[in-house]
């Protein structure tokens, strides 16, 4: 039999670039496997995968040498209409790879374009629709759709031209969790079906651990490493050298392992297999130590302060869009100055909607909100914009100068402050994020993480005593997540107040030091890190997952262990290594 | 969302397109035949029978004419003073209605006057045959309208793709306009001179992400298959029906007798 | 599993790819949302419908220019009822996409700047004249000031824009 997809000696450099951005690729997958390819961003994922259906070099040219074949077609003889039959494409954002105004119609794109007998494509739009459990939404509007079940449309729309392989380039970066989860739920259908060759980029490692067969990993266009995911997983100094993140879970056992602690084969990847190593530890007469009462309190309503310098004031606040039902139900909230707070809450809780208030960006339909002393009704968005600093999630909705430092200075040119200090401040933004060396390209030739870093700059640049950040990590490498949350940090450390949205919550654990849980527009929990996360129950309400370590913690029980670990030191710190024995 | 309009049901809507579009063409045809009101006021009674017959929307009608009254009495002031030998053919079009400023010959002329109210029944015919047209035809026949006019697969599916953007691109000049207030832009709403600058911040990332849309639709696009023939299998197919055809004769039968009235009788001049 | 087999097609490139059609769908859609952004002038609001149709013919080329500015120009019109009916905005649209033509066509012979004076001049003043035989001379000097300003911001903003993308790579 041969194989899916046959990559050998692949090279290829685009159109007017100096240096390739593949080389000397050498793939090889056989029929019905799992793959997932991984890699730092602009290692050339996306290339490698528009490579598989002729996209490159028929779309986007630029000089290719090297052979590609799927199943046993020489992609440079066929067009990539052709190939579609062979080879499903699936794109990161879900919203531009919809073209029907219902999702039948999109549905039925792709066959139509085949011209198939109009009884055949109803067939396998069903079937198509079917597969992707989106059964009974053949009539919906696509454009009222979320993005979770766009994004599975947009499989099911490649699923009924009936490809062999379905690759799939970061399918889930720009969806929340319910839909990240909804995608490998469907990824994983397929997978049991074992009709499909599927091949994934993906960053993160969690979900597709179990699933994938092989991990290929590529690095500056060239293939770094290729194998067995577990593997790659248990070895965190091969995974930073790859750039890439570790499970979460695998951090302080990897710590344990260099303290002689366990062996490497002991290294978790998952909760399950975290207990069992814990339970090998114990049997072995290691010791844990339990609750580490000295520090925060585990009970949540922790009377939060109310100091004359607070930095936010919200008090009984509510927004309705429209006629509608309220979005924000009366909320109440103080926030101190130089705080770092984290705000959770699944989709539509109303995340988005608190924050606006903060800048006047949304006026309050009742209540009244203060920022560093003022009300919000007394002042414009652009006052407040000097108090307040906003980066919202995409960086690209800003960006708009054709310089690095021009796109710095606009804020300040609208703050009405002189040249001189416009260059000073936008100076020492550049120096402090480390874009000096961007100074005069265009931002949106810039990499992903550093256009990123330069929304943030371009606010910060503004000093503001507050800082709002939606979702600083989404779409992000590991790499360039550690960048910006780092620049955050060091914000905090000099004493900017910090809100922080965000669904990842192994920063929260690591960063925030107050939690505040937002449930269909009201607070449900409130508390320091540790409080809010210990109540599961409640926490499952808002549609929130603890962090990793707090799940082994709790998990500890069945142990006999009483434990109220936050972060991965704390589970280093309760070990004691079994008696008479040296600690390392 | 775009819509044209509610569609009413009603005898008009289960008409085929052409036939309405035959009719909005007709309607043009003689309004612009005539430059005697007393013709004009005819024809404009046929379009107003026309949309009376297909229940249109009296307000609608209204909201429409309301904003572009200004603009009527421009046009019966422009044209009255319009004057002399150079712009009528019959005498008693010369007669002076109104000297304004005889020396320069600035008068309004009973031919002037005519024009003008002639201008106004242009208007008032093709407003209310292009709404009566509009209100009773869906987008998607106007679609298929374009596909059965052999204009290319392509280009219906095309129109059908912008419809679709639309609220993706209006939720993004939204989400840019907020980043862009937040960062302290002052993009204005009101006021008399505002620099055009000003709109860069909200335009060129507009612009920007919409390329980039672009280019990921294009890639989905390929890969779907899109370009494989130059064809795609067709759905609806199109009626014409008994009362397509009546409509049809009917509108035909007017245009000859406006054509005959106009060319070979020689009347509804000025 | 295949149905269909596959048929080595030539590459020779044809009109209607899915490139340019993706880019004159999405400009299109662009078009109409532009509409939505307000400026505001002397004589009231006016829409950006027409810069992206401006932009795309700098841009993408001078048909992509022509065929989205005529039929965003119809789309925008079709939304609020077709103000000056249907058979003008018709011809409208058509002399918007001949604008457009031009527009390219200078800005490559002699620059950006005399590109935009030629094509406020064509689509402000000109275009006015096409109410003459429904209207008369009242109906163009009404309409007149509004396409002036309108073209005058339309084609300003458009110029602006390419000027602060040409160097983005991304067309
Ligand atoms: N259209 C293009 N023209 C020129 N260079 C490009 C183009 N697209 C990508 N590149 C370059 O090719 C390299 C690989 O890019 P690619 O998009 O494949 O990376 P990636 O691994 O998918 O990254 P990410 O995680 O950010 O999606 C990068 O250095 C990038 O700058
Ligand atoms: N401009 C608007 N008009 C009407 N309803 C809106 C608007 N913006 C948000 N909503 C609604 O308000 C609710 C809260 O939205 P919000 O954006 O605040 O949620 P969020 O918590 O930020 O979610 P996400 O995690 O998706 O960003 C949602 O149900 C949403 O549909
Ligand atoms: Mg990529
Ligand atoms: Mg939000």
């Amino acid at each position: 039999m041969t194989n899916a997809i046959e990559i050998q000696g692949l090279t290829y450099t685009y159109p007017h670039a100096e240096q390739p951005s593949l080389s000397q690729v050498n793939v090889g997958v056989k029929a019905g496997r799992f793959i997932v390819i991984m890699g730092a961003s602009g290692a050339g994922k996306t290339t490698l995968t528009l490579c598989l259906n002729g996209l490159i070099p028929q779309l986007l040219e630029g000089h290719l040498q090297g052979k590609i074949e799927v199943d046993g077609l020489d992609v440079s003889k066929y067009r990539t209409q052709t190939l579609a039959q062979r080879v499903g494409m699936v794109f990161q954002d879900p919203e531009s790879q919809i073209v029907g105004l219902t999702v039948e119609e999109d549905v039925a794109f792709g066959p139509r374009n085949f011209l198939l007998p109009e009884e055949e494509i109803q067939r396998y739009v069903h079937e198509a629709l079917a597969r992707v459990r989106l059964s009974g939404y053949e009539s919906r509007k696509t454009e009222e759709l979320s993005g979770g079940e766009k994004q599975r449309l947009a499989i099911a729309g490649v699923l009924a031209m009936r490809p062999d392989i379905l690759v799939l380039d970061e399918p889930t970066s720009e969806l929340d969790p319910v839909g990240r989860a909804e995608i490998f739920a469907t990824l994983e259908d397929l997978r049991q079906e074992k009709e499909l060759t599927i091949l994934i980029v993906e960053h993160w490692g969690e979900e597709v651990l179990t699933r994938a067969d092989e991990v290929v990993v590529l690095r500056k266009g060239e293939i770094a490493w290729q194998g067995n995911p577990a593997v790659l997983f248990r070895d965190l100094l091969l995974l930073q050298e790859l750039g890439l993140r570790p499970i979460p879970i695998s951090v302080p056992f990897w710590e344990l392992y260099k303290k002689g602690g366990i062996q490497a084969e002991e290294i978790p990847l998952s909760i399950p297999e975290a207990l069992e190593t814990i339970r090998n530890m114990l049997k072995r007469g290691d010791h844990i130590k339990g609750l580490n009462l000295s520090k925060t309190p585990r009970i949540s309503n922790v009377p939060t302060p109310l100091s004359a310098c607070g930095a936010v004031e919200i008090q009984d606040l509510k927004h309705c869009y429209g006629n509608a039902d309220p979005t924000l139900k009366g909320i109440s909230l103080s926030i101190a100055s130089g705080e770092f707070v984290a705000l959770l809450g699944a989709n539509g809780a109303g995340k988005s909607t608190l924050t606006k208030h903060l800048n006047g960006l949304l006026m309050p339909t009742e209540g009244e909100v203060w920022v560093s002393g003022k009300n919000t009704k007394d002042f414009s968005t652009a006052e407040l914009a000097r108090i307040v600093g906003y980066v919202f999630q995409n960086p690209d909705h800003q960006i708009f100068e054709s310089s690095v430092d021009k796109e710095m200075a606009y804020g300040l040119k609208n703050a009405g402050l002189e040249e001189v200090e416009i260059v000073r401040r936008v100076e020492e933004a550049l120096q402090y994020t480390g874009l000096e060396r961007f100074r005069q390209v265009h931002p949106l030739t810039l990499g992903k993480g550093e256009r990123q870093i330069l929304a943030v700059a371009s606010i910060l640049a503004l000093q503001p005593e507050i800082l709002v950040i939606d979702e600083p990590t989404a779409g992000l490498d590991w790499t360039e997540a550690q960048k910006v949350m780092d620049l955050v940090r060091r914000l905090h450390d000099q004493g900017t107040t910090i809100i922080m949205i965000t669904h990842d919550m192994e920063w929260v654990a690591e960063y925030a030091e107050r939690v505040v849980v937002l449930n269909q527009g009201e607070i449900l929990l409130e508390g320091t890190p540790r409080a809010v996360f210990y109540q599961s129950k409640r926490l499952l309400e808002a549609s929130i997952v603890p962090p990793q370590i707090v799940q082994l913690s709790q998990k500890c029980g069945e142990l006999g262990l009483q434990c109220d670990w936050l972060r991965g030191e704390d589970l280093v710190e309760a070990w004691v290594k079994k008696r008479g024995v040296e600690n390392a | 969302m775009p819509k044209l309009s509610e569609v009413k049901p009603n005898v008009f809507q289960s008409l085929d397109v052409r036939t309405k579009g035959v009719m909005l063409l007709s309607m043009l045809c003689l309004a612009l035949l005539f430059d005697d009101p007393r013709f004009n006021f005819i024809v404009f009674l046929i379009a107003a029978g026309i949309a009376f017959l297909a229940q249109l929307s009296w307000t609608k009608v209204r909201q429409t004419l309301f904003p572009i009254l200004p603009l009527f009495l421009l046009i019966v002031i422009f044209a009255g003073f319009s004057s002399g030998n150079l712009h009528f053919q019959q005498e008693r079009s010369q007669t002076v209605l109104l000297e304004v400023w005889p020396a320069f010959h600035l008068n309004i002329t009973y031919g002037g006057l005519y024009r003008g109210i002639t201008y106004l029944l242009r208007m008032l015919i093709l407003i209310l045959s292009s709404m009566t047209f509009l209100q009773t035809t869906s987008l998607e026949k106007l679609t298929q309208l374009l596909q059965k006019l052999k204009v290319p697969a392509q280009f219906s599916f095309m129109i059908m793709t912008a419809i679709r953007f639309i609220p993706v691109l209006n939720r993004k000049r939204i989400l840019i306009l907020e980043a862009q207030k937040a960062r302290g832009a002052h993009i204005p709403e009101k006021g008399a001179f505002v620099p055009i600058r000003t709109f860069l911040p909200l335009v060129v990332p507009l612009f920007a992400g919409s390329i980039q849309m672009a280019n990921t639709l294009s890639m989905a696009m390929m890969s779907r298959g899109f370009g494989y023939t130059r064809y795609q299998t067709h759905t609806d197919e199109f009626r014409f029906r008994i009362r397509d055809g009546v409509v049809i004769g009917l509108e035909i039968i007017l245009i000859v007798l406006g054509l005959y009235l106009r060319i070979v009788l020689k009347l509804g001049k000025l | 599993m295949s149905q269909v087999q596959p048929v080595k097609e030539d590459l020779k490139p044809v009109f209607w790819s899915a490139k340019r059609i993706a880019i004159m769908a999405i400009f299109i859609a662009l078009s109409y949302v532009g509409s939505l952004i307000k400026i505001p002038s002397p004589l009231g609001t006016i829409g950006l419908d027409s810069a992206p149709g401006f932009f795309s013919a700098l841009a993408f080329g001078a048909w992509e220019g022509a065929i989205i500015i005529a039929i965003g120009h119809l789309f925008t019109a079709a939304v609020v009822g077709f103000p000056l009916t249907i058979p003008m905005h018709l011809f409208i649209a058509a002399l918007m996409a001949l604008w457009a033509l031009t527009f390219r066509w200078v800005n490559q012979k002699l620059g950006l700047i005399p590109a935009m004076i030629v094509a406020i001049f064509l689509n402000g003043v000109v275009s006015s004249f096409t109410m003459l035989p429904a209207g008369g001379m009242g109906a163009v000097l009404g309409l007149m000031p509004f396409l002036v300003l309108g073209s005058v911001i339309n084609v300003v903003v458009s110029g602006l824009a390419y000027k602060a993308l040409k160097k983005s790579r991304l067309f």
